[in-house]
């Protein structure tokens, strides 16, 4: 008897522990939390979103925007020479992570430039924020840390004013409005 | 109509079509440039990078001066973002379009290189950062501040040049536009007055055309309306003409009868056979216009018999031939000829017109001939010719009508008043047949009867 329960009371604790896990996973989903960020943080999402990592605003460093997923885009510029292999982070994927909810994004870049991108052009178009380009990543003095890339090659009709003024570099804040 | 009458009514509708395509086509593809035109901002971002240089520049003298007044490390850190800062810009002033656009401006390459340069010597320095080597960063970096600034001046230059140079061509190109503009809407215009025009032309005639109709409706209808007032009138006049044109005939019959005994005067009885022969003649005029007035009035009914060809032929000659010396008729009828299923007195009739008018105008050494026969369709045949003077083709259309006669100035008297082919044609069709009349001046006339197939009797 006393056997059976002692054999039964670790099994039922262990269950209990991955319960308990699933559970803390189910409700970290469910909430969307976001883990906190370990290295230096580049990029600071605020404004109409859902979910958060610190107090009003979702942090990233760089690991964390790499897991969302990393895409890449060949395609020249307007501020570049010749055809530029960049990679980084779907801008939709970085939305989409931090549940946001509202009709534009205001981008605003480390030297203090800032432009409003409305949240279609995420939905509608591949638009990444880059943190490297031919493979070396972005640093303050070429664009970095973030620097908001169209598929520019792949699209013609992207080759707009309002476009380049989207393509915001030294990117350090995301704004939901 | 025939592509050329199309063309040619066309004409103008196309001309118009073709200017407003022109006008259309060369105004849109202007409007298109006008697009391009305002779309291009190339040297206003030209601009913009170079006065965003010159910032940065500014902002990397301004916080070294800040560390050399307080070597903090936070000013330190500052220092080092702003020179990022001037790197980002420098590598953003010598790539890409920007670099394209501002090379124009003098002493652009040499300024960026040297800049370069500088800056290359500035990252040396910095590690570590003291104030000493920020004083001697700002030496090396504040004389840039007047080649920048010259750039900045000849770029704005430049952007004014080339903006009144846009607005002259924007201008010029708006002037096209509008041009184009107004051809097309003046050929629009004319379009459309052309086809409002059209339409009410069309509109115009179709009123003209049903008030034409609506004349012609009522012109027949007075017509009908008067003939059979004629017809009723003629019908009722020769009735009571007849009545007593009987009594004249009777009495002067009586007389050359010399009814009463021979005591007469031979003077008197001369003057009752005029007024015998004259009254006779004057019966079968009113008899005529009689048959006339009760065909047009529908009030003729055949009396249908057999008739035989033959003997009706050679009963009429013998009337003709009797009346005076004139040409000879001869009758070639074979005895096996069938006869006609019709109204006797009507066809004599009609064959007595058409032997008295040839007999009328035929000399005496002349010849008529009467044949009968079956046509292809086994209708019989009837055929009057004669040798006599003939007549034109206008008059031998025309001459079957009532009361038409032909004018031969004056060289013939004839008597009748124009009724006896009109009148033959008329019974003809009565039955079913048709008349047709065949003539040449000098050649003499020939005239042909045909009864319909169902008018064949068997053989009479």
């Amino acid at each position: 008897m006393e056997q059976k329960t002692n054999r039964a009371i670790p099994w039922g604790s262990d269950l209990a522990v991955i319960l308990l896990s699933i559970l803390f996973v189910a409700t970290n989903v469910a909430a969307g939390n976001l883990p906190p960020p370990e290295g230096r943080v580049i990029l600071k999402v605020d404004g109409a979103i859902s979910n958060r990592n610190t107090d009003g605003a979702a942090h990233f460093d760089r690991e964390m925007l790499k897991a969302l997923g990393t895409t890449t885009i060949v395609t020249h510029t307007s501020w570049t020479d010749g055809a530029i292999r960049f990679e980084g982070v779907l801008a939709r994927s970085v939305m989409t992570a931090v549940g946001a909810s509202g009709k534009a994004v205001r981008a605003e870049a480390l030297n203090d430039y800032s432009s409003v991108i409305p949240l279609e052009e995420f939905r509608n178009h591949d638009v990444i924020l880059a943190f490297a380009m031919d493979g070396k990543e972005l640093t303050r003095r070429d664009k970095g840390p973030l620097w908001i890339i169209y598929p520019w090659d792949d699209n013609p009709d992207l080759k707009s004013p309002d476009r380049a003024s989207y393509a915001v570099w030294q990117l350090r804040r995301l704004t939901v409005q | 109509m025939s592509f050329a009458d199309w063309f040619r009514v066309n004409l103008l509708f196309l001309f118009i079509a073709a200017v407003f395509s022109v006008g259309a086509f060369i105004g849109l593809w202007k409007l298109h440039e006008v697009q391009t035109r305002l779309a291009s901002t190339t040297v206003a971002e030209g601009i913009w990078a170079i006065s965003q240089g010159e910032g940065r520049l500014l902002d990397v003298l301004n916080v070294t001066q800040r560390y050399i007044r307080m070597p903090t490390p936070e000013n330190a850190d500052l220092f080092h973002e702003r020179l990022d800062f001037m790197w980002n810009r420098l590598d953003v002033l010598s790539k890409g379009t920007i670099r394209d656009i501002a090379s124009h401006y003098p002493a652009y390459e040499d300024t960026v290189s040297r800049f370069r340069q500088a800056l290359k010597l500035v990252d040396t320095l910095v590690d570590p950062l003291t104030p000493e080597t920020a004083t001697r960063i700002h030496d090396l970096l504040q004389p840039f501040q007047t080649p920048f600034h010259h750039m900045l001046v000849s770029a704005s230059q430049a952007v004014t040049a080339e903006r009144a140079d846009k607005q002259r061509a924007l201008r010029r190109l708006v002037n096209i536009v509008a041009l184009c503009l107004a051809i097309v809407l003046i050929s629009g215009l004319a379009a459309l007055l052309y086809l409002y025009r059209e339409n009410n032309r069309a509109k115009s005639e179709m009123q003209a055309r049903a008030l034409t109709e609506e004349r012609l409706r009522i012109a027949i209808a007075e017509a009908q309306a008067a003939n059979s007032a004629k017809s009723t009138f003629l019908a009722n006049m020769s009735h009571e003409l007849r009545t007593p044109l009987n009594s004249i005939l009777g009495f002067a019959q009586l007389t050359s009868r010399k009814i009463h005994g021979d005591r007469i005067d031979a003077k008197y009885l001369e003057y009752a056979a005029i007024i015998e022969n004259s009254s006779g003649h004057l019966l079968a005029i009113i008899n005529d216009i009689l048959d006339l007035a009760r065909i047009e009035a529908g009030k003729i009914t055949l009396d249908e018999q057999c008739i035989n060809i033959a003997k009706c032929v050679n009963t009429c000659r013998a009337i003709v031939e009797g009346n005076k010396e004139r040409a000879r008729i001869e009758v070639d009828i074979a005895d096996e000829t069938p006869g006609i299923i019709g109204d006797e007195r009507l066809v004599r009739q009609s064959l007595l017109n058409l032997l008295s008018n040839a007999t009328k105008f035929t000399p005496g050494d002349g010849r008529i001939t009467v044949t009968s026969g079956l046509d292809e369709h086994g209708g019989v045949r009837l055929t009057v010719s004669d040798s006599g003077c003939g007549m034109s083709s206008t008059d031998a259309a025309a001459v079957v009508e009532p009361f038409y006669q032909v004018q031969d100035d004056g060289t013939h008297a004839h008597d009748g008043v124009g009724l006896g082919l009109s009148l033959a044609k008329q019974f003809i069709e009565l039955h079913g047949g048709t008349l047709s009349l065949e003539s040449e001046i000098g050649e003499g006339t020939s005239v042909t009867l045909i009864f319909p197939p169902t008018r064949t009797a068997a053989q009479a």
